[in-house]
């Protein structure tokens, strides 16, 4: 054999110990040489693949202007896909497409453009970027959470506590006052504080159970596939002392939607909406009106009240933990509701009127992958 | 020797800190003390304009009005003595205290011995006539 055919021979061994894919072909798309990596990556021989044009490894939309590509480099030399890293789509013998790094460069033989093209499959690699940048939405979602239970914790628990600590130091006081001078304490003074105490701590307990009830919500879903209308129902029933207190009218049809979803937590949040719907009302005659159907890939659910309306500056303030549109909230409500609906990877947003009333649509996933 | 009678308003919201304000002015030796309670800025603000008092404390955080919103609202010639309360971890209510037609702050300590020194002092130096001389001064 003559040395170039040696060469040759090693060379082409070496291409075949390649793990990517390596095609050359020339100015019309006919394969000229394919390495052995090509059967595992497209499901074809060498064999099968030389003299075809290397379309047929392309998706349709690319396919059909490969060739205006080819002919458009050559009369310009404007590099597209050449001497850059690319992510296409490529297609396989069985006609399943998967994504491929692409990296393309002319060589020229016997005065005649080729091409030289390296194709990675890079399914793997995709898979496991998107889990990461779930997993990376995740964790921010955790962080932010625990900053602001830190905040919470510090402010709103740090009010209650002050002013225990300054009714028991205040006590103390009557205390050291009555054995050191005699000066008996008033008994309904006395009284008074140790009620003002039971009261703080009380308050600095819902508080605490409240933020625990948010840091859970979203968290750790039971997901199932589960029926919308029973979901509804449910929920309604749940409200029932409070919507024959205030003879509520609820407009709902049947929703025939089956959605994959935390059964409890979903309850939750309509539960959640139609009691704040009732309370926020000022109306002699107060109404809600729920509508659910589908809307592609999601579900959209939307529960309107005739009740007080929420101004446009303070919506997103409902969404928010503590941060309460009337003294007697909880405040804690609609932040619930928030993190259950975002951990099913959905969205909630408010419509209002003033006066008229507010209509909050639910926007859920029918399967969130 | 009998106590000087002085007229003290209160505006707080907080029952806790209602009742050790009430506990430590009841302690003024020097002092017999008329206290007014309002609850909310809106109350605290009609009783500003109501009446005139020897001292009045106005929490800084209130509902309907907090604290500089009513300062803001009520008159410039006012003859009650204004006094700020706040609580210790709030620096920007001290500076924001600063602008307002105040005569100076608290902030409400968590000793009420430290209370009671406090509020003598600011008693004290408050009815006294110098005082009023030093409120128009800070407009």
């Amino acid at each position: 054999m003559s040395r170039t055919s040696l060469e040759i021979q090693s060379a082409l061994r070496i291409l075949d110990t390649s793990a990517d894919a390596i095609l050359t072909i020339d100015v019309k798309g006919a394969v000229c040489l394919a390495n052995a990596a090509t059967e595992h990556i497209f499901g074809y021989t060498p064999e099968e693949l030389l003299g075809q044009s290397i379309t047929c490894l392309m998706p349709k939309q690319y396919a059909q202007r490969h060739s205006e590509y080819v002919q458009s480099y050559l009369k310009t030399g404007l590099k597209t896909v050449m001497d850059s890293l690319r992510e296409v789509e490529c297609i396989r013998k069985d006609g399943s497409p998967f994504s491929a790094a692409l990296t393309v460069r002319e060589f020229v033989r016997d005065n005649e453009p080729y091409f030289i093209g390296v194709v990675r499959d890079i399914t793997e690699r995709k898979k496991r970027q998107t889990e990461l940048e779930k997993k990376n939405r995740e964790l921010q979602q955790s962080n932010d959470m625990l900053a602001r239970f830190a905040y919470i914790s510090a402010h709103d628990l740090k009010t209650p506590l002050r002013s225990i600590t300054g009714l028991i130091n205040n006590f103390v006081r009557t205390m050291d006052r009555w054995i050191n001078t005699g000066t008996e304490p008033d008994p309904e003074r006395v009284t008074k504080a140790a009620k003002l105490i039971s009261h703080d701590t009380a308050k600095m307990s819902t508080t605490i159970d409240d933020t625990l009830r948010y840091c859970q919500a979203g968290e750790n879903l039971k997901l199932s596939w589960c029926s919308l209308d029973k979901i509804l129902v449910d929920a309604i029933d749940s409200a029932r002392a409070l919507i024959e207190e205030h003879h509520v009218n609820i407009d709902k049809e049947k929703a025939n939607i089956k959605i994959y979803c935390d059964k409890t937590q979903l309850t939750q949040v309509f539960y959640n909406l139609i009691t704040n719907a009732i309370k926020y009302n000022d109306k002699d005659y107060r109404s809600i009106r729920i509508e659910a159907y589908k809307q592609g890939t999601y579900v959209m659910v939307h529960v309107q009240d005739n009740g007080v309306g929420i101004p446009e500056d303070q919506q997103h303030k409902v969404f928010e933990l503590f941060q309460k549109l009337q003294p007697e909230g909880s405040g804690v409500g609609g932040a619930i509701v928030d993190r259950i609906v975002k951990g099913h990877g959905g969205t909630v947003s408010i419509d209002s009127v003033i006066g008229q009333g507010s209509t909050f649509n639910i926007k859920l996933p029918i399967k969130d992958i | 020797m009998s106590r000087e009678k002085i007229s003290i308003l209160i505006v707080e919201d907080n029952q806790s800190d209602i009742f050790l304000a009430e506990s430590a002015l009841e302690e003024l030796e020097d002092y017999d003390v008329e206290l007014i309670i309002a609850e909310d800025g809106e109350a605290g603000l009609k009783a500003l304009r109501a009446d005139d008092y020897n001292i009045a404390f106005i929490d800084f955080n209130l509902p309907k009005y907090d604290g500089p919103t009513i300062l803001g609202k009520v008159s410039e010639e006012i003859r009650s003595k204004c006094f700020m309360l706040t609580t210790s971890d709030a620096d920007e209510h001290i500076t924001q205290s600063e602008k307002l037609k105040v005569a100076g702050y608290i902030t409400k300590p968590l000793n009420q011995s430290h209370f009671i020194s406090a509020l003598n002092a600011v008693v004290r130096v408050a009815v006294s006539e110098d005082v009023k001389f030093l409120h128009k001064r800070r407009k």
